[in-house]
């Protein structure tokens, strides 16, 4: 692997980090009345930014060389599944986070401190951006194990 | 931008984001169980993935924008409920991709 490509490889993982982080940080600030919401939006906007980048990296990265020199390597290894079921359900399931992270950052701005009067949803926008930050780790757990299988 | 245009547009977009969340796992799915629009999509973008993401980005951005321009008044009390399904798509979706993807890896 070059030394731009560990370079690319090594921004997909921090950007997707920062997605999950930015996500849970938006679903604990709702958890509360009187929240921040500027701050929110802010957070949710961060979200949004570092998972399309995480986004856009992982799929050049992805396209131009996972295809050829890792998945072979892990298909033929002992533990070919890992391709099939981790990087196949982590790579789709990564193409709705950043969906969620708009719609989470589009009704911040829409509602803002309306929220504090609705609590109901208040706490459903907490709900999917908590969603977002699960399925964030699960993507990124699901990395940590492929990188595994290509040891 | 009154509160009336904010609320259309954030239902919009979460109707929007409903549906591209069903088409991801539906192409997803297709995808690998129809290897013509797997090769399809590859012709036309390169890659499988790419023209997944290309796709949903469009529709997303389709959607929202023939949702805001179809609602005649704002129905603020529907976000919260629509939220809600859009957490149960999601989260059903991903289970969905799970088990589809170990159907593949261990059962195909």
């Amino acid at each position: 692997m070059t030394g731009i490509l560990k370079f690319l490889l090594a921004s997909h993982v921090l950007f997707g980090l920062l997605g999950v982080i930015y996500s849970y940080r938006v679903f604990f600030g709702l958890l509360r009345e009187g929240a921040n919401y500027r701050s929110l939006l802010r957070k949710s906007l961060w979200a949004v930014v570092s998972l399309v980048l995480s986004w856009f990296i992982g799929g050049y990265y992805y396209a131009t060389y996972y295809g050829k020199a890792v998945r072979d390597v892990i298909k033929a290894g002992p533990y070919p599944w890992a391709h099939t079921v981790f990087m196949e359900t982590k790579e789709h399931i990564f193409l709705i986070m950043p969906f969620i992270a708009v719609v989470v950052t589009v009704v911040l701005w829409a509602q803002g401190a309306n929220l504090d009067k609705n609590p109901r949803l208040r706490k459903e926008l907490a709900l999917i951006a908590g969603v977002n930050a699960v399925l964030g780790i699960i993507v990124t757990l699901a990395g940590a194990l492929i990188s595994g299988a290509v040891r | 931008m009154d509160q009336d245009k904010k609320d259309k547009i954030a239902i919009a977009v979460i109707i929007a984001a409903i549906v591209t969340v069903i088409f991801i796992v539906a192409v997803t799915v297709g995808a690998d169980l129809y290897p013509k629009l797997k090769d399809g999509l590859k012709n036309t973008f390169a890659h499988h993935w790419i023209g997944k993401g290309i796709l949903a980005a469009g529709l997303f951005a389709l959607v929202s924008l023939f949702m805001y321009l179809t609602q005649k008044n704002s129905r603020p009390e529907l976000e919260a409920p629509f939220l809600r399904t859009l957490s149960t798509i999601a989260s059903l979706g991903a289970i969905v991709l799970f088990a589809f993807f170990v159907y593949e890896a261990f059962f195909k």
